[in-house]
């Protein structure tokens, strides 16, 4: 099989690729992908990796010029292959074995509210048993996060949906909501700190 | 939406509703959210800065390199990030069949 230097898959790549590179690099992504996906998915194995294959190529082809040679070309196309086909897979299984769609109204929301969001209610009189620690989250997160924020931690943190999934849902892309929830993370963490309490002593009464 | 389909969803509410716990719903948020919060940095990276640099990291995972002080901010990331943390287990699988 023939091995090239980054410059040369790039400079074979480039352009009408050339058969064999084209080859060589199917071949690496195919071997790959069927290595690692063998112990994540149960069925329609080798539709997928070839699926998966095509998507990568495309993709590996298109960004050519966004390689700066900090890896091994090989590593950099294995990287979005990963990409492609954990993004895909993710979509998938969530589709397929959620509730979901089941369970979210025409509007978007869903119609089982997390308890989380419930109205926190009066204050607990000792606002340090777990009583307390919770109420004050919850106000936490009623007051002081945005409503998109909370919708991005509640699927995220609560529901464990795939970061992708929520993202579509969204109308955004994961590193945003990444982000969206980072924001969140550090406006709750201020607050928590001007309470004068640190996320520590909050899990300390939980046990 | 159909009848049908609307009065299947209050059936599953109903039974979720019935078989979940609030409290010990609200009991493991806040102890996930205050995990998260104990690991939040004021600055992180994003999952597309991450990947811009996750085949050179994963070379250097392969190599020994001691990447939590080498590349802090992508080692915090992938700490923080499931999805990030996957795509780099698994190109580090990818990696680890060719050499072997
Ligand atoms: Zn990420």
């Amino acid at each position: 099989m023939a091995q090239y230097m980054n410059d040369e898959w790039v400079d074979l790549l480039s352009g009408e690729p050339d058969d064999e590179a084209l080859e060589t690099l199917r071949a690496l992504l195919v071997r790959g992908l069927r290595y690692t996906l063998s112990s994540r998915v149960n069925s329609n194995l080798d539709a997928l990796v070839e699926d998966f294959t095509q998507e990568a190529l495309l993709k590996i082809l298109d960004k050519l010029d966004s390689f700066r040679g900090e890896s091994q070309f090989t590593t950099w196309a294995q990287k979005i292959a990963v990409r492609v086909a954990l993004t895909e897979l993710r979509r998938k299984r969530w589709k397929d074995t959620s509730l979901d769609a089941l369970t979210t109204s025409a509007d978007g929301t869903s119609i089982l509210e997390p308890a989380i969001l419930s109205d926190p209610g009066p204050t607990p009189e000792d606002q340090t048993s777990q009583q307390g620690m919770i109420h004050l989250v919850q106000k936490m997160i009623a007051e002081e996060l945005t409503e998109r924020q909370r919708q991005a931690i509640v699927a995220v943190m609560l529901q464990g949906k795939p970061m992708d999934v929520v993202a579509t849902e969204l109308n955004t892309n994961r590193n945003a909501l990444y982000k969206l929830i980072h924001d969140a993370r550090l406006r709750l963490k201020r607050k928590l700190s001007e309470a004068g309490i640190t996320a520590d002593e909050v899990l300390a009464t939980f046990g | 939406m159909s009848k049908f389909i609307q009065s299947v969803k209050q059936l599953i509410a109903r039974i979720l509703g019935q078989s979940s716990n609030t409290e010990d719903q609200k009991v493991e948020l806040v102890k996930g959210l205050m995990g998260a919060l104990e690991l939040t940095q004021e600055v992180e990276l994003g999952c597309d800065e991450v990947f811009e640099v996750i085949d050179k990291y994963a070379e250097a995972v392969v190599q020994g390199v001691d990447t939590r002080e080498l590349m802090p901010l992508v080692y915090h990331h992938i700490e923080m990030c499931g999805e990030c943390r996957e795509e780099l287990e698994m190109l580090l699988e990818m990696i680890e069949l060719e050499a072997a």
